[in-house]
């Protein structure tokens, strides 16, 4: 098959191509205002990770400027007062307003852990989608290098690379993109390896164009949909992960009102002071409560078995 | 309002008004007659009830005597008779982390010596809360001649190691041999005294040991009684599992405990847990608990959570904010003592050189905000000597927080704003981080960034006892000290001295000042009191002022936490942190 009529237009040989992934794709459900529409009348629960994400989110940007209190210079005269109306979230045991650090802390928390999945997400996809078009001794290759990192608790190897170059907020991002990345190439290898039999690549092929056009025009854009939904899911972890090595002194330090490094320090005076510990354990769970949801509602979204229509 | 009579006003008034015959006369007579021995009897009862030592040990350990002189009253406790026991004899105590090193003659640990109090023994210990009174431990009796040369002592024929051979002065001497030859950890405390042990250690006799020193050494005796170093040993263990590689055992020893104490180890988990139970061929009298269990617990709420309970009845470290709450628990005692331990930040010698930096630094603490808010008042600001220790100086200033003095003298010393410092301090200890962030926003004041690096407690043990060269440490870090035994010069020498930097000793900074060295020297050497106090002022001028060391912010009042029915704890300043296990009881409810 060389040609193809679409209405009255007739196909060159520029656009054929595209054409024929286009009818190849299971649904057409790829445009942003579509999914805007769509998505949040899917489930209820995609509205509320919505909101949370958005509003998470609108912290990131704005926290640090909105935050009615200094969330770093001691107040020691003010050390564990109780939620008021001055202090919403109460105050730590530094007289620091906790709702302060918990809106400027989500840029730090949110912020990492999306650079963290960024980061895993562009070497992990780059090297799954060779290994899987390539084929041959580089799958091997790159395969055997994926199962060494997959083969360590991903936590216990996170712990070991950030202690070995040293407890730092940047150091816990590499750590954790180390550790994250081969999910990714082995979920991007998986997808090229089944896309990259199918006809518009195949027809693709035929006509002569470079591995690389195939790979990046052709494969990957209807191999994003697991990755979208994995990465979804991931930066709630990776907020999580994050918090989980400040908590051990391995990730941000003081006086950074990091979500993990908040609890750390609060750990100790919970009995006293209840909102010290509580608040920033609420934001964390709440974002990765939301990030999980949001991930739930794409895949039922994405995956033609599970959407409601 | 008219008073109502007493029956013995109303007989009165009765015989005055002819009201009562003879036979009332006699017969109320007889009443009151019996009556009052009754009463006597009960108010003698009430008073002896007053007398009880139960009471006064309640009284002793909510409140430690000041008194240096041992208090009679604290013999008769001793008798099972005068007591409330109670049936349950396990106690229980909880540790902040595990004891790695079990070589009582190597581990410079106060954790692991609390452990050694009770399996092992010196030949005396400190009395009660004295630091220069003592009462037996392995020695019954000691003396020292009239030029304090020879120091004497004599153990029981009956001491036995806990592999069941026999304790003897022979014994002690290859311990003390052993101490001084390995030389590690605490060894000042024995060098510093004798030079030779094979020829200045004499076994007079199978139960009498003697020591002779080159010199008059007043200080001798506070040293063979400290907690850190001068533990007998069994010899015979040592020979067993001696090695061309390891000739003094301390693979061995550092698993495993083998002293003459009334607690032996039947289950070690360094890391985890330790089971002490009583030693049944201990040459004293049995103390009242049968086991003793030290649990590994690093997280303060759990430790005050199991306290609270009940699971464990003793914890030597809690944050300020805790013991606070718990002087209001009526399940558990809080037992203040002073302590001799200060607290400091150490400077790096080699990175940061100028000392206007350093009192720079020293002037930008918050030395008031860390004593009030962060230890509540259980600190208070002091220089590297504790004020009860002997040789202390109060002439010597101490420093105060003035950031425009501080931003001047760093200015001058060509520091400025965007320059940034480093500081290390071992997790797990929330007053710690509190403090050096304190200290970071007050240098933020004056445009100075200090990164806090927290680690683990092991890795900066590991690194402020190695030889790493000071260039890769960071340029300060976080601690404090207690002295071995009551002595400003072995307060001072271990952390300053320039013999004792990286693995020689504590000066994990590497401090070194000559005069400072020269001034330590007459401290040692002196004949005096008022000596060694001159001494130690010109050191601590030095310390503080001319070339500072270290930022010098507090001196800690001590607390240990007891279960409410626990009886016979004393705390004392040099063993801190520590249990008299021998002397505690647990009083029935």
């Amino acid at each position: 098959m060389t040609t193809q009529e679409t209405g009255t237009r007739k196909l060159t040989t520029a656009n054929r191509t595209d054409e024929y992934s286009k009818l190849d794709k299971v649904d057409d459900r790829s445009g942003i205002l579509y999914f805007l529409k769509r998505f949040p009348r899917e489930s209820p629960l995609n509205v509320v990770a919505l909101v949370i994400i958005i509003g998470f989110f609108f912290l990131t940007i704005f926290g640090p400027t909105l935050a009615p209190h200094d969330p770093i210079t001691p107040d020691t005269e003010n050390r564990f007062v109780g939620p008021s109306s001055q202090y919403w979230f109460g105050t730590d045991n530094l007289g620091r307003d906790v709702l302060s650090r918990v809106m400027t802390g989500a840029r730090i928390s949110l912020g990492v852990a999306t650079l963290i999945i960024s980061i895993a997400v562009v070497v992990g996809v780059s090297v799954g989608a060779i290994a899987g078009y390539i084929g041959g001794w580089v799958d091997e290759f790159i395969m055997r290098m994926t199962d060494i990192f997959l083969a360590f608790p991903w936590l216990i190897l996170a712990m070991a690379i950030a202690a070995a170059l040293g407890p730092s907020l940047q150091n816990t991002v590499i750590a954790l993109a180390v550790v994250y990345w081969p999910w990714y190439a082995r979920l991007v290898r998986g997808q090229v390896m089944a896309i990259k039999e199918r006809d518009f690549v195949e027809a693709a092929r035929s006509i002569g164009l470079r591995p690389s056009r195939i790979l990046l025009k052709h494969i990957l854009p209807n191999a994003w949909a697991p990755v979208i939904i994995q990465l979804t899911i991931d930066v709630g972890y990776a907020v999580l992960a994050t918090a989980a090595l400040s908590f051990i002194g391995l990730g941000a330090q003081p006086p950074s009102p990091e979500w993990g490094t908040m609890i750390s320090g609060a750990r100790t005076y919970f009995r006293e002071a209840w909102w010290f510990i509580t608040f920033p354990g609420i934001a964390l769970s709440l974002t990765v409560i939301g990030f999980n949801l949001l991930g739930d509602g794409l895949r039922d979204y994405f995956d033609p078995r599970t959407r409601s229509r | 309002m008219q008073r109502r009579p007493v029956p013995l006003d109303r007989i009165w008034n009765d015989v005055n008004a002819h009201q009562l015959s003879r036979r009332d006369v006699l017969r109320k007579a007889m009443y009151l007659g019996i009556s009052v021995p009754i009463i006597t009897t009960l108010l003698s009862a009430c008073d002896a009830d007053d007398d009880d030592p139960v009471d006064d040990e309640d009284a002793e350990a909510a409140e430690p005597e000041t008194d240096d002189e041992p208090d009679e009253e604290d013999d008769s406790v001793a008798d099972d008779d005068d007591r409330n026991l109670s049936d349950d004899r396990e106690f229980g105590i909880a540790f902040t982390g595990g004891i790695p090193d079990q070589d009582p003659q190597s581990a410079y640990d106060n954790q692991a010596s609390s452990l050694f109090l009770a399996t092992y023994e010196m030949l005396i210990r400190l009395d009660g809360d004295s630091t220069f009174e003592y009462q037996p431990m392995l020695a019954q009796e000691w003396e020292a001649n009239d030029e304090l040369t020879e120091f004497t002592f004599v153990i029981p024929d009956n001491a036995m190691f806990h592999d069941g051979t026999v304790c003897d002065a022979d014994a002690v001497k290859q311990s003390f041999v052993r101490f001084h030859q390995m030389g590690r950890g605490p060894v000042s405390v024995i060098t510093r005294f004798i030079d030779d042990p094979e020829e200045e250690i004499e076994v007079v006799d199978d139960v009498t040991v003697r020591f002779h020193t080159e010199n008059p050494e007043p200080l001798f005796l506070p040293a063979i009684a400290s907690a850190y170093g001068p533990f007998v040993v069994s010899p015979t263990a040592m020979e067993e599992n001696a090695t061309d590689d390891d000739p003094w055992a301390h693979e061995f020893f550092s698993q495993n405990m083998v002293g003459t104490g009334p607690y032996m180890v039947t289950e070690a988990e360094p890391q985890e847990r330790f089971i002490l139970d009583r030693f049944d061929d201990y040459h004293g009298d049995a103390p009242f608990f049968d086991r003793i269990t030290a649990r590994v617990v690093p997280e303060d709420p759990t430790r005050r959570s199991l306290l609270e309970s009940g699971e464990i009845n003793g914890v030597a470290v809690l944050p300020a904010d805790d013991l606070d709450a718990l002087e209001d628990d009526p399940n558990v005692q809080v037992v203040d003592y002073d302590s001799t331990q200060t607290n400091w930040i150490r400077i790096n010698h080699a990175l940061i050189e100028d000392p206007n930096a350093k009192l720079g630094f020293a002037y930008a603490f918050p030395y008031e905000s860390v004593n009030n808010d962060v230890y509540l008042g259980r600190a208070y600001q002091q220089g590297p000597v504790a004020d009860n220790l002997v040789g202390f100086d109060p002439s010597i200033e101490l420093h105060e927080t003035d950031l425009d003095r501080a931003q001047e003298l760093l200015e001058e010393a060509g520091y400025g704003e965007g320059d940034t410092f480093t500081l290390m301090y071992a997790g797990g200890d929330a007053p710690a981080a509190a403090t050096v962030e304190l200290f970071q926003a007050n240098l933020a004041q004056i445009g100075i960034t200090l990164e806090l690096e927290q680690v683990d407690r092991s890795a900066i043990i590991e690194l402020n006892y190695s030889d790493t060269p000071p260039e890769d440490r960071p340029h300060f870090n976080l601690g404090g000290w207690w002295p071995d035994y009551n002595d400003s010069w072995n307060q001072l020498y271990p952390n300053f001295h320039s013999e004792s930097a990286g693995s020689a000793g504590s000066n994990s900074m590497f401090y070194d000042n000559a005069d400072f060295d020269a001034y330590l020297d007459q401290m040692r050497d002196a004949e005096t009191e008022e000596e060694l106090v001159e001494a130690t002022g010109n050191a601590v001028q030095v310390l503080m002022w001319d070339d500072p060391g270290g930022i010098f912010y507090q001196q800690i009042v001590r607390s240990t936490c007891l279960s409410g029915n626990i009886r016979g704890f004393v705390g004392n300043g040099i063993y801190i942190a520590a249990y008299n296990f021998h002397e505690m009881w647990r009083e029935a409810d």
